[in-house]
């Protein structure tokens, strides 16, 4: 009897381990969400558990955007994580060039630098992983950004925490980079120069025709700046040490383009901090700025300008990869520490936070990413839009790209990046090209 | 020969360009407040307010605490984009009420006050011609400035400036340069780093065009004692002067670039003296005055001009000079001339002149701190410096034609510009200040611009001045220098803007 019960268990066993896979197996799936969920106030603690891709909500979401979506109003609409294309001349350009990039632990400085990567295999263990990775993002020129970064129009709006949208600004940035090029020689030059920049306004008209040229150069000193007054029809040089003040009014650093823009020995130190998974917006809806559109909400469709605090994006979030990593800051930065998320494969940044002199958490940049199709035939990525938070004053700065934003613009070269150019653009003898 | 002050020449022609720069483009812009492809609109509607703090003593009334300007304004700029080049126009209307101090004014003097504030012109007309990339042709009535200078002028004299209405105070100069029809080829030479523009004024302009445009007709900004004093009605201007004459042409060139870590430019201009001098009948500059007893004249001047600028780290500060030479500069001599009764009426004599400008631009990170102001803020120390190189006292030369004060041998200015920001730049205060470190006195401007959204902007300002010395009607003196002039001229002002 006995040995027929145990039989008769053992005859059962393969049946119960069926079942108990299939119970398993159906409660995995449960746990699973859904493309298209959004992630809001109302759902976000049912779905730290819950997976998406194989990893829990909860482990995607640094403490400060969990926050953002429990009292500011943050929400995010889930999408599948899709590979970002890559220029396949920066991967040549990185097997060629890799090799004769070397990183001096006393200066912090890369030298040697000419296109692709820098460090390409950085380990977690390596004592100056962080200065690797920051060398890294900072040569992004080629790609992800192009040779030339041309965004003739995109608009900055200023954002209210309270009431909402207060102005609206068109300006133009114009980055052509001197080095990491894929388009010919690598590098422009003597190699002592890493980009020139155009920074200007067209509207309102109180402020159309002002901006800055900037060099930025290869040995960490601060760049040589210009502005043009347009009141006064004149250029005026500008002290080097702005890099860590607002752009204009906004509430952007000059040094947040891109949420870090900064020679990285400019900075004290970094340190890696991890690795990991976050949800970040790798695939940005377009349009993001519809010109035709005059209602704000319906011109700027990636920003939620209706509800409070009139701030958050309205896009698609996908698992990325990236590191983490803590920026110490100079004594005249505004900052006393920076953490900045960065994609392990795009070198881009997603998100920033921002801490003030007492160690508070006092701002937030996130950047929208969007793969893009250069004008040559290449493949970029850029920052569809930008949010910069100030959670102090309750005010916020996003700017918005227009649909004459692109990599690479045919008949556009280094020289079209000039003083010369920002005076013309001051005297109205420059255009937003079709 | 034409005398006193000119106006347009046909206020219709006016009006018409307006109408037509409005039709050619209103239509397809009113509903866009942004560039597009061909075409912007732009411009602003504007209210001016302002009100003696003090009384000028030319009046028996006190005028202290009085409007002196209410002006309404409406600016208007238009650009049309092609391929090949654009076309630009700016017009702008000015029309004032008369105040019950400008009224007072204008029964002392001997002109119609409103007819010198009102103005319908267009300022502005261009077209540029983009020939390649590297070389644009702009050829119209425009604004070209030279030089790195606040307040003064050394090598940014290709255009005068109208102090009627608003003396220098306007803090856009924009609004104050009288443009000049020119051709302006400006060539950029990337290998060289840097630019060669070519500048000719063929000479087409209007008289009341050229040079510095004083109110020497008595009205609110007539140096002190002359409110109410219509001088041009015995001493007119002559445009055509054997020394100056206004239809003949000026031209020179500027070189701009870089070298290494310096800014610089080179200049040389051909062009009337900016400040008119008298030419009196007593001893004749040229040819005598055309009345008969004497005029204001523009003699002909070159200058010469180098400027350079140069970021200094270790200090975090931007360090800028400009030095210009004007050769044969005109000057007014006798100081007690007619026992001090037409002082500067002795005649002319020329002098080189040395204007030097040394300027300190520094971001001050501590207006956050101790201000509160949202981002650094921006000071600016600036020293400028006249020097007439072949001084000779015996010359006896007036610092100002009408004022017994001799002139030195150089006279030194110091300013300061500090501002600031708060609230993302929608509360802009200003604080400059000047100081006559030679002859005395100074000013003090205190300012805040509020912006609000997109469109709306307020200014609010006082204008104090300080002097060591000053004239009073009727008064022989020797002792009033730039800031006397301004004597009892402390002003409150408001501007509101309504842009678009």
């Amino acid at each position: 009897m006995t040995q027929r019960s145990n039989r008769g268990l053992q005859s059962m066993a393969p049946i119960v381990l069926v079942a108990v896979c299939a119970l398993l197996t159906t409660a995995a799936w449960a746990e699973e969400v859904k493309e298209g969920t959004v992630i809001n106030a109302a759902n976000l603690s049912s779905l730290l558990d819950k997976e998406f891709e194989g990893k829990t909500i909860g482990s995607m979401l640094p403490e400060n955007i969990q926050w953002m979506i429990r009292e500011q109003g943050l929400t995010m609409t889930l999408r599948h994580s899709e590979e970002v294309p890559v220029d396949p001349r920066w991967v040549e350009a990185t097997k060629k060039y890799s090799g004769g990039v070397t990183y001096d632990p006393e200066t912090r400085l890369a030298s040697g630098y000419k296109a692709g990567l820098c460090f390409p295999d950085v380990s977690m263990d390596d004592p100056h992983a962080a200065d690797k990775l920051m060398w890294n993002a900072y040569y992004v020129g080629g790609w992800p950004r192009g040779d030339l970064a041309n965004y003739p129009l995109f608009a900055f709006l200023f954002i209210n925490g309270d009431k909402g949208l207060e102005r609206v600004q068109h300006w133009a940035l114009i980055r052509s980079f001197y080095k990491g090029r894929l388009d010919g020689e690598p590098v422009i030059g003597d190699g002592s120069i890493d980009f020139k920049q155009l920074l200007f306004a067209h509207y309102p008209y109180d402020i159309r025709g002002i901006g800055t040229f900037a060099i930025r150069y290869g040995n960490g000193k601060y760049d040589d700046s210009w502005a043009y007054l347009r009141t006064v029809r004149r250029t005026r040089r500008l002290s080097g040490g702005t890099w860590h003040d607002p752009i204009g009014g906004t509430d952007q650093l000059n040094d947040e383009v891109e949420i870090n823009s900064a020679f990285p020995t400019w900075y004290t130190g970094f340190k890696l901090l991890e690795k990991r998974w976050i949800l970040a917006v790798a695939h940005s809806r377009w349009p993001v700025w519809d010109q035709d559109k005059k209602k704000p909400a319906e011109a700027f469709p990636l920003v939620d300008l209706e509800n409070k605090p009139y701030w958050n994006p309205l896009d698609d979030w996908e698992p990325r990869e990236v590191y983490v990593i803590d920026a110490t800051t100079p004594d005249t930065h505004p900052y006393s520490r920076k953490v900045m998320y960065l994609d392990t494969k795009t070198w881009v940044y997603y998100l920033g936070e921002f801490y003030d002199k007492k160690g508070d958490f006092w701002k937030v940049g996130i950047f929208n990413m969007r793969p893009i199709k250069t004008a040559d035939g290449n493949w970029g990525v850029i920052s569809n839009q930008g949010h910069t938070i100030d959670f102090k004053r309750r005010h916020a700065t996003i700017f918005s790209h227009g649909k004459q934003s692109q990599f690479n613009t045919l008949g556009v070269g280094p020289e079209d990046v000039s003083l010369e150019v920002l005076e013309a653009a001051g005297q109205g003898r420059w255009r937003v090209p079709e | 020969m034409k005398y006193g002050v000119s106006r347009p020449k046909t206020l219709a022609v006016t009006v018409g360009g307006l109408l037509i720069i409005m039709l050619m483009i209103l239509p397809s812009s009113a509903s866009a407040q942004i560039d597009s492809k061909h075409f912007s609109l732009h411009g602003f509607v504007r209210g001016h307010f302002s009100m003696n703090l003090q009384d000028p003593p030319e009046t028996e009334e006190d005028d202290a605490y009085d409007l002196s300007m209410v002006r309404g304004t409406l600016y208007l700029e238009a650009n049309v984009f092609w391929d090949w080049g654009a076309i630009t126009a700016i017009g702008r209307a000015d029309k004032e009420y008369k105040t019950d101090y400008l009224q007072r004014l204008d029964d002392l003097s001997s002109i119609d006050l409103l007819g010198e504030y009102d103005r319908l012109d267009m300022r502005e007309w261009y077209a540029d011609f983009f020939i390649g990339k590297r070389v644009t042709l702009r050829v119209g009535k425009q604004q070209v400035v030279w030089g790195k200078t606040d307040f003064f002028r050394g090598m940014d004299i290709i255009h005068g400036f109208d102090f009627t209405w608003r003396s220098f105070l306007e803090v856009e100069n924009e609004q104050l340069r009288k443009p000049l029809i020119l051709g302006n080829l400006q060539i950029e030479i990337p290998k060289a780093k840097g630019s060669l523009q070519l500048l000719v004024r063929p000479g087409w302009d209007r008289d009341k065009d050229i040079g510095n445009t004083y109110d020497l007709f008595g009205g609110r900004w007539a140096n002190q004692p002359n409110k109410g004093v219509n001088f041009l009605e015995g001493v007119p201007y002559n445009w055509h002067h054997s020394s100056g004459d206004t239809d003949d042409p000026n031209y020179g060139f500027r070189w701009y670039g870089t070298l290494g870590k310096v800014e610089y430019s080179l200049a040389y201009y051909k062009t009337l003296n900016l400040d008119p001098v008298v030419n009196t009948i007593f001893n004749p500059f040229g040819d005598p005055p055309l009345n008969g007893f004497g005029e204001f004249i523009y003699p002909e001047v070159d200058m010469y001009g180098v400027s350079l600028n140069y970021y200094w780290p270790a200090p975090d500060m931007v360090v800028r000079t400009e030095i210009s030479m004007t050769t044969d500069q005109p000057y007014n001599i006798g100081t007690n001339f007619f026992d001090g009764a037409l002082p500067g009426f002795g005649g002319v004599v020329q002098k080189n002149t040395v204007r030097t400008m040394l300027a300190l631009d520094k971001q001050m990170r501590w207006a956050q701190k101790v201000l509160g102001a949202s981002r650094p803020a921006f000071f600016n120390f600036q020293l400028f410096d006249t020097w007439l190189t072949d001084f000779d006292k015996n010359d006896d030369i007036v610092a100002l034609a009408g004022f017994g004060a001799p002139i030195n041998a150089h006279t030194t200015i110091l300013t300061v510009i500090l501002g600031w920001n708060y609230k993302n730049d929608r509360i802009n205060p200003t604080i400059a200040a000047g100081v006559d470190a030679t002859n005395g006195g100074g000013f003090v401007i205190p300012s805040v611009e509020f912006a609000w959204g997109n469109h709306w902007r307020l200014r609010l300002e006082a204008d104090l001045f300080f002097n060591s010395g000053s004239k009073l009607p009727g008064e022989v003196e020797q002792d009033t220098y730039l800031f006397g002039y301004f004597a009892n001229n402390n002003q409150l002002v408001s501007r509101l803007t309504f842009q678009f």
